[in-house]
């Protein structure tokens, strides 16, 4: 039975191309379906793995707009239901802050080298 | 529902070290299964840290291994895009006790054969004139590189995985059994078992309790770090750096972001000696962004992406914990590498495949055994062994 993060066994066939493969899904990173669709066929079965491996929603916008169409990918190629398939992990600060910003704690706290 | 299933070697653990070892078994003609407890492939430490080969002031023991690390990460690059960039790598002084304490290394790291060479802050400015005027002194080694550790661990498991290696993941090894005295199966909570001649146990702090259960016990602690990611700005440096004592770390990705991450063990904020079991709260990632705006004045307006965390595996000795153990032939071990583990994941695998293999390994492990501090077990027990550590790491 096919489940979230199993079958990675290696096919052997070779990577099959397909027309829309250069639309743009993570515009921060530039990432496209193409290069999605060959790091699941690489073996990158989870949206962890999609991610680490190639940075989709790694960037400035931490994945607004390409969370949704990267889950459609791993559904469709894996075939597994979008239910299964969960999205982004949040990782602070979920919005960019400037290093001043984050630092800028009181006296007390102390810190800095 | 359970199944058996039989390979050549069983690998406990997907990190760097499980997946680099099974690759250069599966290259030997091994069949190999690899067992994580995770949903995704190394999903532990490997793709968490900062892909720093910090070589300058690493455990003597180690050593000889990092310098293996130097051709067999060059040799993995050609295979997994690694993005192995051999650049050199810089230790900060911000006072002479610091420098005294790194300049212990000096004549150990020479006679290793690695380019070492002090220098005043004023020096290192010339080179990187971002570095703040409060650092008196650095040293900088040639060998030291940095790597994209996301892309390294999972570009081992899919290499590995086209050479044949069976992956399963969401699989927690539970126990190991062992039939007239030698190892013979890994079993999980799925209830599935796994059999083979060899298994390897590289599941980083979860190793000392799978060992447990075939009555081998290593002085394996767990300890938490923090790390985060800027935007990308244009080139500051190539060079990895680090502080005297590697409480904090840093480098600028091929991609221009930059890494920083450490154990906030500076100004007030509790060296790794000080240390309680773990230190996770909302402080530590603002301390981190103070350290490297002091480090880097010209930073203080880079915005700061994502921040994240993981669980180190500590030896007492801060060194990593090799070899087929005494006890149960057939079970061997890689884990302790002490949160510095992923610049050596790659030789500490190749010299593991080599004696699995039953070759002279690549480098003289003879320093880094498992079962080095197996007299002293009774001490690596109870509330207070972050002292009992200290003391013998001060030894
Ligand atoms: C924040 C941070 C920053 C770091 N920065 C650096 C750095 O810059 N340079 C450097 O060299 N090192 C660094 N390190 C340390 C480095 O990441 C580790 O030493 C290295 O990755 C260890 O690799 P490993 O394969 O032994 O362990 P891991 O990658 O942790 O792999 C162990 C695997 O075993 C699995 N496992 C555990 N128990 C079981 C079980 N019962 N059954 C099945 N599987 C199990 C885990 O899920 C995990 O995937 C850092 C670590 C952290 C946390």
């Amino acid at each position: 039975m096919k489940t979230y993060g199993s079958d990675r066994g290696f096919s052997g066939e070779a990577f099959v191309p397909k027309e829309d493969d250069d639309v743009i899904i993570c515009r921060c990173e530039e990432i496209t379906r193409g290069e999605i669709r060959k790091a699941i066929y690489d073996g990158m079965r989870t949206i962890s793995e999609i991610r680490r491996y190639l940075r989709p929603g790694m960037g400035p916008c931490q994945g607004m707009t390409c969370e949704r169409n990267v889950r459609g990918i791993l559904a469709r190629e894996t075939g597994l239901p979008l239910s299964q398939i969960p999205g982004y992990r949040p990782r602070s600060p979920q919005r960019p802050v400037t290093l001043a910003e984050l630092g800028n704690e009181s006296e007390e706290e102390g810190g800095g080298v | 529902m359970s199944t058996k299933m039989k390979a050549d070697v069983v690998v406990i653990g997907s990190g760097a070290v499980g997946s680099a070892t099974a690759y250069f078994l599966a290259k030997e003609g091994k069949k190999v299964i690899v067992l994580e407890k995770g949903h995704s492939i190394g999903c532990g430490q490997s793709c968490r840290n900062g892909g720093m080969n910090k070589i300058d002031g690493r455990g003597l023991g180690e050593l000889p291994i990092a310098i293996y690390g130097l051709k067999c990460w060059k040799d993995l690059s050609q295979d997994v895009d690694t993005e192995y960039v051999e650049k050199g790598g810089i230790r900060i002084a911000l006072d002479d006790e610091q420098q005294e304490y790194m300049e212990r290394f000096l004549p150990f790291g020479k006679e290793a054969g690695l380019h070492l060479q002090s220098m005043t802050g004023d020096q290192l400015r010339e080179k990187i004139p971002e570095f703040s005027p409060r650092i008196t002194g650095a040293i900088y080694c040639q060998e030291e590189s940095k790597m994209n550790p996301l892309k390294t661990t999972l570009g081992i498991y899919s290499a590995a995985r086209r050479l044949g290696v069976t992956y399963v993941s969401g699989e927690e090894v539970c126990a190991l059994h062992t039939r007239q005295g030698r190892i013979y199966a890994a079993e999980t909570k799925n209830g599935n078992l796994y059999e083979a001649d060899q298994i390897l146990v590289a599941a980083a702090y979860g190793s000392r309790q799978i060992l447990n259960t075939v009555g081998i016990d290593l002085p394996l602690y767990s300890y938490y770090e923090e790390i985060f990611v800027t935007e990308k700005i244009p080139k500051i440096l190539d060079q990895m750096f680090v502080s005297a004592k590697v409480t904090y770390y840093g480098e600028q990705q091929e991609n221009g972001t930059i890494l920083f991450g450490g154990a906030s063990g500076f100004g007030n904020y509790p060296n790794r000696e000080w240390y309680p079991d773990s230190y996770q709260d909302r402080k530590r990632l603002p301390a981190e962004a103070r350290a490297l705006v002091d480090l880097f004045p010209c930073l203080a307006d880079t915005r700061v992406v994502r921040g994240w965390g993981g669980w180190m595996d500590i030896s007492p000795d801060d060194s990593m914990m090799l070899g087929e153990t005494v006890e149960i032939p057939g079970l061997f071990v890689a884990c302790g590498f002490s949160g510095h583990g992923f610049g050596v994941s790659v030789p500490a695998a190749k010299v593991t495949s080599e004696i699995m293999c039953g070759k002279k390994p690549g480098a003289d492990i003879s320093h880094v055994m498992y079962d080095r501090f197996s007299k002293h077990m009774d001490m690596f027990t109870g509330a207070d062994r972050n002292h009992l550590i200290n003391d013998i790491q001060k030894k």
